[in-house]
């Protein structure tokens, strides 16, 4: 049976001393299937990662529930299960490195759950060259750039073999070289190696590159569509704060003015290619799509 | 006379350890009061030394900084003095943050510049005004806000000292897209009112089309480019090739001129790019 | 900015190979055969022993004149005590107070000893990471949880230290430049005014502090970290030939100075 995380009526709320309870997430429900990658978007403070947190039992529900592979996560017994199958990448990669050598740390997730030296071993070095930094594996975590870090964490994670990583705001703290390198290391790690990713962004063209698009506001799940749908709303997804590259703005408000661009656009030379459509050819041009990537 | 100019600067870090390395390689550049100049590079590319140079919170090792035509390190007793006048806001500010009251942290630069209770009480809600910080959070503990009432703070904490250099270095980090637009906003509304230069380091080609008036390009401890928005943005190859880019919006318009289209490339927000294409499909469009 | 702790000297050389529990074991079988070692003779064969690890370590000796520089006063002192109070035929007179050969003789042993130590210590650490030093003393000491120590416990909390003393370095120094561009004056003034002038240095690292070890001990649940029980451990600490033959050496040291002794009649 595949795997799959299941929330059933999720209600949370932080509790203060001497304060009314803060409703965090409200009557949410939603599955997540094997092999997804699923991007799970909204401001700060919508509930995004309260709702990660669910996922692997840090946090348990005030009711409702929540079901990884059938595992309920209030059940103590299954804990530890629960967590080698989700694995929690943090936004800060600076704070969830543990050990001062970077093979060490990729090898503590796998040493707590008690496999054997010689398996750990291997897993280790799965790990760090499934994240491209096994030529990293005897530095310390505090000389590496921040994309680097962050893709030691992820290899932590990934040592453990869960079947699902979510990853709460990966980029936020990176410069662009650092987001790419984690954003390309997260696909492959979709594509190539089947693992189910739940991304926690709010840059939507990060969430562009998911098979679905989760968005949350106040606690709820306002929208739930695969990302071309998402896009046709970009009204919406702006009034949730979200970032939406200039062009798949530019493409939206082409659109209002009466010439006809699809709906999907998220790179420059998607975007170039569809204006092109409208424009008598010119003799002369020099080749405009090259080598860029996009 | 040029507001702030540094003549042959260089930086090193680390002299005489094995880890020896040059940050800023002399460098020589000139700003202006009442411009906003953007600084873009690399991480890496030596702009955040180069920053820290101005305000004379590190002190080059050979070459001068040069503030309203004084080496800044003439007196160096007084090195203080510079830092009221150049102030300097550093990436995530709200970490720096650590007074009871919004209030009483704000004004923790006046107080330092040796002022009075009321001089103090001025400039902090003259600089509240000027960062956009509300009222009503004035009392608040810093702590309990928001990330973007935070970044306001912490920037107002510096707007307070009323210095004639602000430099910025990437404000906008982190912050939702309505956050982003209202730091930039009072970015930009401070150097109008007040005259000042401002220096904005970012990685966000978008915050700097949208505020800049002239661009400086750092790449490895050395500026390679110093011009206007046009003039850096018209040699958008050789910044790729420095891994730097322009605003998507600009790239678009560029590769339909490159494509043989009579199109205006000095463009760089989405309104106005949108309008230009809008012509452009009228002018070229294929009829129907 | 780039900190060193524990002072460790990267190189491949034999010593640096030796398994850390051999090396802790080691020195601490140095120090007991120094202070067992009463005779010249004795300390001689520790002298020219540690030597010896000197030139296999392959580690300059100005980095051991480093690390006994900062104790110069105290050897200076001891000495001087002990020159002056001994029993026996006074040599000579300073200031009418008599500086006996035995004086003499045990001011002479102690400076020895003491430089031994530092020496033969720095060793160590010079030689060994911190990490795999944690780790040595971890095993090492695993037996003792029977007595309810809490080895584990007590070896994660050095791991993390050592893993965020550069991360809490770097971040003193950000807060630190923040403030002063702000006008803070960390430098100059009383003891009074410059603890108080650390205070906006002090709460943000305070706070900082928190999130971070709040978020460090979500990750480690996240990890399903429950403590010691059932870990294992990537790494597995196998005696080498090297390693025997240093236990060897070791005991070998060891015997010889209580033979001295016996031979001496000092026992």
């Amino acid at each position: 049976m595949p795997s799959s995380i299941v929330c059933q009526n999720l209600c949370f709320d932080y509790e203060y001393d001497d304060e009314a309870p803060v409703e965090v997430l409200k009557n949410v429900s939603v599955e997540i299937k094997e092999g997804e990658f699923v991007a799970l978007v909204g401001k700060n403070g919508c509930g995004k990662s309260t709702l990660a947190k669910h996922f692997n039992a840090i946090l348990l529900p005030k009711s409702g529930r929540v079901l990884i592979d059938g595992m309920d996560t209030t059940d103590e017994d299954s804990v530890i299960k629960i967590r080698e199958k989700v694995g929690l990448v943090l936004q800060n990669p600076d704070n969830q490195i543990v050990a001062t050598i970077v093979e060490e740390d990729v090898a503590f997730g796998p040493e707590n759950l008690g496999i054997p030296p010689l398996e750990i071993r291997e897993r280790v070095d799965w790990a760090l060259k499934a994240v491209g930094m096994y030529e990293f594996r005897e530095s310390a975590p505090h000389k590496l750039s921040g994309g680097q870090k962050q893709r030691v964490a992820v290899a932590s994670v990934i040592a453990m073999r869960p079947k699902f990583i979510i990853l709460d705001e990966p980029t936020a703290m990176l410069d662009p070289r650092g987001r790419s390198e984690v954003m390309d290391c997260i696909t492959s790690l979709n594509k190539d190696y089947g693992l189910s990713i739940v991304l926690i962004t709010h840059n939507m063209d990060e969430a562009a590159l998911a098979d679905r698009i989760i968005a949350m506001e106040d606690g709820r799940i306002v929208m739930d569509a695969p990302p071309d749908e998402v896009f046709t709303h970009i009204e919406a997804i702006r009034a949730l704060g979200l970032d939406v590259p200039p062009v798949t703005q530019l493409a939206f408000d082409l659109r209002k003015n009466g010439i006809d661009m699809p709906q999907d656009i998220l790179h420059v030379n998607q975007c170039v290619r569809a204006v092109l459509r409208h424009l008598q050819p010119v003799e002369g041009g020099a080749d405009i799509f090259g080598n860029d990537k996009y | 006379m040029p507001l702030i100019e540094t003549q042959n600067v260089t930086f090193k870090y680390g002299v005489r350890t094995p880890m020896e390395k040059t940050a800023v390689d002399d460098l020589s550049v000139c700003f202006e009061a009442g411009e906003i100049v953007g600084i873009i590079g690399h991480t890496g590319s030596g702009k955040s030394t180069f920053v820290q140079l101005l305000n004379g919170l590190l002190r080059p090792a050979s070459g001068r900084v040069l503030l309203e035509g004084r080496d800044i390190w003439e007196k160096p007793k007084k090195i203080r003095d510079v830092r009221f006048k150049v102030g300097l806001v550093f990436q995530y500010p709200e970490y720096q943050l650590f007074e009871e009251t919004c209030r009483r942290d704000i004004g923790y630069g006046p107080r330092n510049m040796g002022l009075n209770d009321e001089q103090v009480n001025e400039a902090v809600e003259r600089a509240a005004v000027q960062a956009g910080v509300k009222p009503e959070l004035m009392e608040k503990s810093p702590f309990e806000l928001s990330g973007g009432e935070k970044r306001r703070v912490a920037i107002a904490g510096v707007m307070a000292m009323g210095p004639r250099v602000l430099i910025l270095d990437e404000p906008t980090a982190g912050l939702d897209p309505q956050a982003r637009d209202k730091v930039l906003q009072r970015i930009k509304a401070y150097s109008e009112t007040t005259g000042a230069l401002v220096l904005l380091v970012s990685h966000r080609m978008e915050d700097i089309a949208a505020i800049c008036d002239r661009i400086m390009v750092m790449s490895k401890a050395r500026m390679i480019m110093f011009g206007t928005v046009d003039e850096v943005f018209s040699r958008y190859d050789e910044l790729k090739a420095m891994g730097l880019s322009m605003p998507q919006v600009s790239r678009v318009l560029r590769k339909l001129k490159l494509a043989g289209y009579p199109v205006n490339t000095h463009i760089y927000d989405e309104p106005s790019a949108c309008a230009e294409i809008v012509r452009l499909v009228k002018q070229c469009g294929i009829k129907r | 900015m780039d900190i060193t702790f524990g002072q460790y000297y990267p190189s491949k050389s034999p010593v640096h190979r030796l398994d850390p529990r051999v090396k802790l074991i080691f020195v601490l079988v140095y120090i007991v055969t120094i202070f067992l070692g009463t005779s010249f003779v004795g300390l001689g064969l520790c002298t020219a022993f540690l030597i010896t690890a000197v030139i296999i370590s392959r580690l300059p000796v100005r980095l051991f004149a480093k690390a006994i520089k900062p104790i110069l006063p105290i050897i200076i002192f001891t000495a001087i005590i002990n020159l002056f109070y001994a029993g026996g035929d006074p040599l000579f007179y300073i200031f009418s107070i008599a500086v006996t050969k035995q004086g003499v003789l045990t001011s002479l042993l102690v400076v020895v000893r003491i430089i031994l130590l530092i020496a033969g210590s720095s060793m160590l650490t010079f030689t060994t990471t911190p990490t795999s030093l944690t780790d040595g003393l971890e095993r090492l000491l695993s037996p003792l949880t029977v007595f309810r120590l809490k080895v584990h416990e007590l070896a994660m909390m050095m791991t993390i230290a050592l893993r965020f003393i550069p991360t809490l370095t770097e971040e003193t120094d950000k807060i630190m430049n923040a403030q002063k561009a702000r006008g803070a004056d960390i430098d100059s003034g009383g003891l009074f005014k410059r603890v108080k002038a650390l205070v906006p240095v002090f709460i943000p690292l305070l706070v900082s502090s928190f999130r971070r070890a709040f978020d460090l001990a979500v990750a480690m649940e996240c990890r399903c970290y429950t403590g010691g029980e059932g870990r294992t451990r990537m790494k597995i600490f196998k005696l080498r030939c090297a390693d025997y033959l240093a236990l060897g050496i070791m005991i070998v040291l060891l015997a010889s100075v209580i033979v001295i002794n016996f031979v001496l009649g000092l026992v």
